[in-house]
């Protein structure tokens, strides 16, 4: 009987955490390994003391392998993935023991039909996530729905299955099976529904975003639209005003108005023209927004912008969202940086190579403060007086991309960020 | 070294002519001008026959073919070369310059003072480059390409270089800042000998190591990061820093 259990246990370990660490894309680790060992061990010993009431052992593995798994991952979808492996499980054991049955085929054709039932779900489920991982981003209430959603299912299998039986034994019938198969077939196409709408209200929420900052962008066109007219202005009375120093025969005095004023005013405007210009070949229009509200603020501190675009940049393999988030944390940080430097600088460009998009961000930096320290990486403590900074966000998007590579550094008083985005790998 | 100039405009190109041939009077006589062109394709029909080692171009160049595109050219010809832009304010384009065309510096079109002192450190900076290339020795540096721009990093200013959770995605750490790149560890293990492999997913150069932490079974860098070491290669890190 013992032995049984035990053979019993090392099959269960095999399905449940084999799937889990194909589900969860886990590499397999010593560590991982005899931690999963020492839960399932224990699990099974329960299973031997309490053979009566399974539901005790099952209850405790379904809680001590989720915690498991979310503590390797960090991911509450563990606990989701881990149910339905469980309730795939109990079906799977279901048609397998009523195949038997009905053929009356030996043990190790049960096991076999189980183990294939599992593969073929597992490969279809992984399929199914990695469609949905890119594109929906789940927030954590609707992750809660989802495991309530399994819970209930895992209780109604419950029920319906281990109930009726009471001491261990497992009653067989077809219609109990159509039952479980029509709840788990129902619950599956609600779970595909409640993504759809998912999707589809981010897609709106994304669209909303885009909205906005392509409101932002011709803001800012329209406040470069009022400098140059008042350019304009300016220009009739620059030209009276020199008029009147050289009817006055005062070239000294032309001389140095020139200089101060007519070339800083319009330094200024074709400055901000320029700018404009450059961000016109810019044709993702959450990025263009985002870069012109950043200049015109970094422009109200008196910080002045280069914005280099040289060819036309029509799209990018990196998910909007991520780009300007990072775009904008990095443009912060050198707004930021750059108040306290004495004559600031901040140089951006976004250029085309052959198979890969590069976006340079750089600032002045003051020779004092070398801010090497805040270059985290993954091996450097994140606490203490440099955090914030923004940066392990960025880190925390870019270091997802197979196809990102992002270097930070310091360079003859620049403080430099690069980004290489090769367009997708084939 | 030789040098080349194309700028349309009579004046502006007689002034930086007047500059280099100031500069290699006074500091280094092995400069000399060997064309002064107005239009680009005089200089590409110059490189049909000759070579030169650095181009002063001018960006707006009243051509169907501007001084970006002939960079690029003189490019394909020879990579090696020094490339200086001349240009207005207004289309100043440092970082396209840089990064896209490699090119060594920029001199802004201003004030005679001004411009001048430009074109003196851009032909240093080109003089220096060009005794590099001559000496050919390559001292101890990993290249690291960003565009079309080679980063130097000299080896003994690396702390460590570490794997990602993404293959053949390699993370390096140097005084400077950090770095990532595609590559396999394999490949770096023997540039220095002060290079160890302590752990899988780590190589460091033991001129950085500042702790040993025996329990853990990690190193203290000197930048403050702590690298793990495995088992098996704890004893010879423990030698090898001995040494």
């Amino acid at each position: 009987m013992t032995d049984m259990f035990f053979l019993f246990a090392l099959f269960n370990f095999l399905i449940i955490y084999g799937s889990m660490f194909y589900i969860m894309d886990l590499r397999i680790t010593i560590k991982r390994l005899i931690a999963s060992l020492l839960i399932n061990t224990f699990v099974a010993v329960l299973a031997v003391s309490y053979p009566q009431s399974l539901w005790i052992p099952m209850i405790v593995s379904i809680v001590a392998s989720g915690v498991l798994f979310f503590v390797m991952t960090r991911k509450q979808l563990a606990f989701f993935h881990l149910l339905f492996i469980y309730l795939c499980c109990v079906l799977a054991e279901y048609i397998a023991l009523i195949v038997v049955d009905i053929f009356h085929l030996s043990i190790a054709v049960h096991s076999g039909i189980i183990l294939l039932q599992i593969a073929v779900i597992m490969i279809g489920y992984k399929t199914f996530l990695a469609r949905y991982d890119d594109k929906v981003r789940l927030p954590g209430s609707s992750q809660l729905v989802l495991l309530l959603v399994a819970v209930s299912t895992g209780l109604v299998f419950y029920v319906l299955i281990f109930l009726p039986g009471g001491k261990g034994e497992i009653p067989i019938s077809t219609g109990n099976l159509v039952i479980l198969m029509f709840y788990f077939m129902t619950m599956l196409v609600l779970i595909r529904i409640l993504l759809q709408t998912m999707i589809k209200e981010q897609e709106v929420q994304e669209k909303f975003i885009e909205q906005q900052q392509f409101t932002q962008y011709m803001q800012s066109l329209e406040q470069v639209n009022r400098n140059m007219q008042a350019f304009r202005h300016d220009h009739t009375n620059i030209l009276l005003s020199m008029r009147g120093y050289m009817e006055n025969g005062d070239m000294t005095g032309l001389k140095t108005y020139f200089d101060e004023e007519v070339t800083k005013v319009e330094h200024h405007t074709l400055y901000q023209n320029q700018l404009f210009s450059q961000l016109d070949r810019l044709q993702l229009i959450e990025i263009k927004g985002l870069i012109s509200t950043k200049l015109l603020r970094a422009d109200e501190l008196s910080i002045p912008v280069s914005v280099e675009v040289p060819e036309l940049i029509e799209d990018c393999s990196v998910s909007r969202l991520h780009l300007s988030r990072v775009i904008g944390n990095l443009l912060d940080n050198a707004i930021e940086a750059s108040v306290v430097v004495d004559n600031p600088q901040i140089n951006l460009a976004f250029l085309a190579m052959k198979g890969e998009l590069v976006i340079v961000i750089e600032n002045r930096i003051s020779d004092s403060e070398l801010p090497v320290q805040p270059l985290f990486g993954e091996r450097y403590s994140t606490k203490g007086e440099n955090r914030g900074w923004g940066l392990p966000a960025v880190r925390g998007i870019l270091s997802g991309y197979p196809n990102i590579t992002w270097n930070t550094r310091i360079d003859n008083q620049w403080f430099i960020h690069e980004i290489m985005i090769k367009e997708e790998f084939d | 070294m030789r040098v080349i100039i194309c700028e349309d405009h009579p004046i502006q190109r007689e002034f930086i002519h007047k500059e280099i041939v100031n500069y290699a009077g006074f500091h280094e006589p092995g400069v000399e001008v060997v064309l002064r062109a107005s239009r680009p394709d005089e200089v590409l029909s110059y490189l049909e026959y000759q070579k030169a080692d650095c181009y002063f171009l001018d960006i707006e160049l009243n051509h169907q073919m501007d001084g970006m595109a002939l960079a690029a050219e003189i490019r394909k010809k020879d990579p090696l070369a020094s490339i200086i832009f001349i240009t207005t304010h207004a289309d100043r384009l440092k970082l396209t310059f840089t990064y896209k065309l490699a090119a060594l510096d920029y001199i802004v079109k201003d004030t005679p003072d001004r411009t001048a002192s430009d074109v003196k450190r851009a032909l240093q900076a080109a003089f220096e480059r060009y005794v590099q290339i001559g000496q050919d020795t390559q001292p101890d540096i990993l290249q690291i390409t960003i565009g079309e721009r080679i980063k130097n990093i000299s080896l003994q200013d690396i702390y460590f270089i570490e794997t990602s959770s993404i293959p053949h995605k390699l993370s390096l750490y140097e005084k400077h800042g950090n770095y990532e790149f595609y590559g396999r560890m394999k490949e770096y293990e023997e540039m220095a000998p002060s290079f160890y492999r302590c752990h899988t997913s780590c190589l460091i150069n033991l001129l950085h190591v500042i702790e040993v932490d025996r329990r853990n079974r990690t190193v203290t860098m000197s930048n403050g990061a702590v690298c793990p070491v495995s088992f098996r290669a704890f004893k010879e890190l423990k030698s090898r820093l001995s040494e």
